[in-house]
């Protein structure tokens, strides 16, 4: 099986001027096969380039002012963070999405794609074909599919 | 008055070394490759042109490295280095915003004396570098804007850097071509800094008196913190300021002591390192400034080749034929003209460059002086000191005048409030103006009327 064999086609994404607050709705709303919401969304320029990812974690990150360190947030107060939550909802994707994203080809061998996911420590991966436009995203859960899969059609290992 | 200029004929060193000096100066104006580059290449370049032999540049004091200026700021990097992870600049910050029971005006006045006293005894950019986060912390729990707080620390770390030997590294490096002690500059610089502090707070409560308020639950959040959860190694802060209070002693009695500045500073950073028990030397090591130590190393080289060849001789002459020996003139003209060349361009350079020129003007005026009795001969002493006030004092100018500038309008800027060069300018200029002033009256005052 190669990546394209495995990987979600992109039916939903972001623009990078999109607000916070409208990319945590979309985010909220679309549904992958398992029913559950996405923790993560590729980010696409008009032109259909992929410019970024913004996964839940870049939005935990909006949230902390850049001063804070471990020693000075010790003093923080009783409802900095829900303040600070409102100060950047209205804020642009393009300022905290993460636009260094590693990308793989569609042709890409499903082990080179695990290798990534694992060694880079990603969630998702997208997908781009031979004219470096993106067309689907590879999620960790969707390779551990194929895995325990394997996994299961084994006969029982002795114990 | 002025000595007769002596008969000189530029041969090709001469042109080779200043090419290479202002090819220097001008790349590290542009910044368009990084200064320490440039520093380095140009010094290279000096030695490759048999302007300077090595030895002159290792191990002449007139024309090559100032291994004094290196080996203090080695010390007190390492000392800093070490005090930097106890806590201790949070923990200070955090009770100076209590100390002002949470209100924006008196903790902007707290916040710059304390910073002008921090970077009095420290360095400049360690005390706004430590302080500045604080500061936006403190600024957001009273949701007010945090932008005139850090330009007013960056001009107090200015101003407080004036008052001593290793508040700046102009005096630093004045100190140790004038040799000059530590208590020279208590005695000289540390008055006009205290009256050009009581100015600054006048202007603080003047301008911001009634602009800044916040409301009192926003002033209960302050109140509220509890400094001492700063404090993450108490063991190693108590020894750190064991070290501090040793090393200030120590420079206090350098000078009837005869040690030089280096000499405490290397002392207390073996001290202090030992006694932290680190087994991580290397770390703390590391965390040194090579990037400056090295630009003062090859700006010592270029400088050196361009005295070897008596280019800073033949400008010295040409500022005494400017000011006809006049020696209030001319040291109005070195704090004023010291203070506009620092607002512009760095002023480490500009008192490197500087230094060999005020000592060559001094052997024109007194050619049968030498050694002590000419560097410190008592008519060119407030030389020195206006040196050192200029080129100080102008670093708050505008926002690339000292890195403590860049340093508080980079912070900002990342935290989402950037601040233009003309907001800079629009507080720093007056600053600036006012503090020259200050100093004109003084020096006026102190060396040529009283």
């Amino acid at each position: 099986m190669k990546v394209k064999d495995i990987m979600a086609p992109i039916t939903e994404y972001l623009s990078p001027d999109d607000t916070l607050q409208r990319a945590v709705l979309t985010m909220r709303t679309a549904r992958r096969w398992h029913g559950l919401g996405v923790k993560g969304m590729v980010v696409l320029d008009g032109q259909g380039e992929l410019v970024g990812i913004l996964a839940i974690k870049d939005i935990l990150r909006a949230t902390i002012p850049v001063y804070l360190d471990p020693t000075i947030s010790r003093f923080s107060w009783d409802g900095m963070l829900e303040e600070m939550a409102r100060r950047v909802a209205c804020k642009r994707v393009r300022e905290f999405m993460s636009a260094t994203v590693v990308t793989i080809d569609e042709d890409a061998s499903l082990m080179a794609c695990t290798d990534l996911l694992i060694k880079k420590n990603l969630q998702r991966l997208p997908v781009i074909n031979r004219d470096g436009k993106p067309v689907g995203i590879v999620y960790i859960r969707d390779v551990y599919k194929v895995i325990s899969q394997i996994f299961v059609d084994q006969p029982q290992c002795p114990l | 008055m002025v000595a007769a200029a002596p008969h000189f004929e530029p041969n090709a060193a001469f042109w080779t070394a200043t090419l290479i000096f202002l090819v220097a100066y001008v790349a590290i104006v542009t910044e368009k490759i990084h200064k320490t580059v440039v520093a380095i290449c140009g010094a290279a370049l000096m030695l490759l042109f048999k302007i300077l032999d090595q030895h002159e540049a290792f191990h002449v004091e007139e024309f090559g490295v100032d291994w004094n200026v290196i080996f203090l700021l080695i010390g007190m990097m390492i000392i800093i280095n070490l005090i930097r992870p106890t806590g201790f600049f949070e923990y200070i910050a955090i009770k100076s915003a209590k100390a002002g029971r949470g209100e924006p005006v008196r903790i902007m006045v707290i916040f710059a004396l304390v910073t002008a006293l921090l970077s009095a005894l420290l360095d400049n950019v360690t005390t706004v570098l430590l302080l500045a986060p604080v500061t936006l912390f403190i600024a957001d729990a009273l949701d007010v804007d945090p932008v005139p707080y850090l330009i007013m620390e960056a001009m107090a770390s200015n101003i407080g850097g004036t008052a001593t030997l290793i508040g700046d590294p102009p005096n630093i490096m004045i100190a140790s071509k004038a040799r000059l002690t530590f208590m020279d500059f208590i005695i000289h610089l540390t008055p006009a800094v205290i009256i050009m502090m009581v100015f600054l707070v006048l202007l603080i409560r003047l301008v911001f008196g009634r602009r800044l308020r916040t409301r009192p639950e926003l002033q209960e959040r302050v109140l509220a913190m509890d400094e001492k959860a700063a404090i993450t190694d108490p063991v190693l802060l108590k020894k750190s300021l064991f070290v501090l209070a040793v090393v200030l002693a120590g420079f206090v009695f350098h000078g009837p002591l005869h040690y030089e500045p280096a000499t405490v500073a290397l002392f207390g950073a073996g001290l202090l390192l030992l006694l932290s028990g680190t087994k991580e030397p290397h770390k703390i090591l590391a965390d040194i400034e090579w990037p400056t130590l090295f630009f003062f190393i090859g700006l010592f080289i270029i400088i050196g080749g361009v005295v070897k060849v008596g280019l800073i001789k033949w400008m010295s002459l040409q500022m005494l034929e400017l000011t006809q020996g006049n020696l209030f003139g001319t040291s109005m003209l070195l704090l004023w003209f010291s203070a506009i060349a620092s607002a512009i361009i760095d002023n480490i350079p500009y008192v490197a460059t500087m230094n060999p020129l005020v000592i060559d003007m001094a052997g024109s005026l007194w050619p049968g002086e030498t050694g002590l009795a000419l560097l410190q001969h008592p008519d060119l002493m407030p030389l020195w000191w206006s040196l050192a006030l200029g080129a100080c004092l102008g670093g708050n100018g505008s926002p690339i005048g000292a890195s403590a500038n860049v340093i508080v309008v980079g912070m900002s800027e990342r935290a989402g409030k950037r601040i233009s060069f003309l907001r800079f300018v629009a507080y720093g200029l007056p600053i600036m103006f006012l503090t020259v002033i200050i100093a004109t009256i003084y020096v006026w005052l102190r060396y040529y009327f009283l």
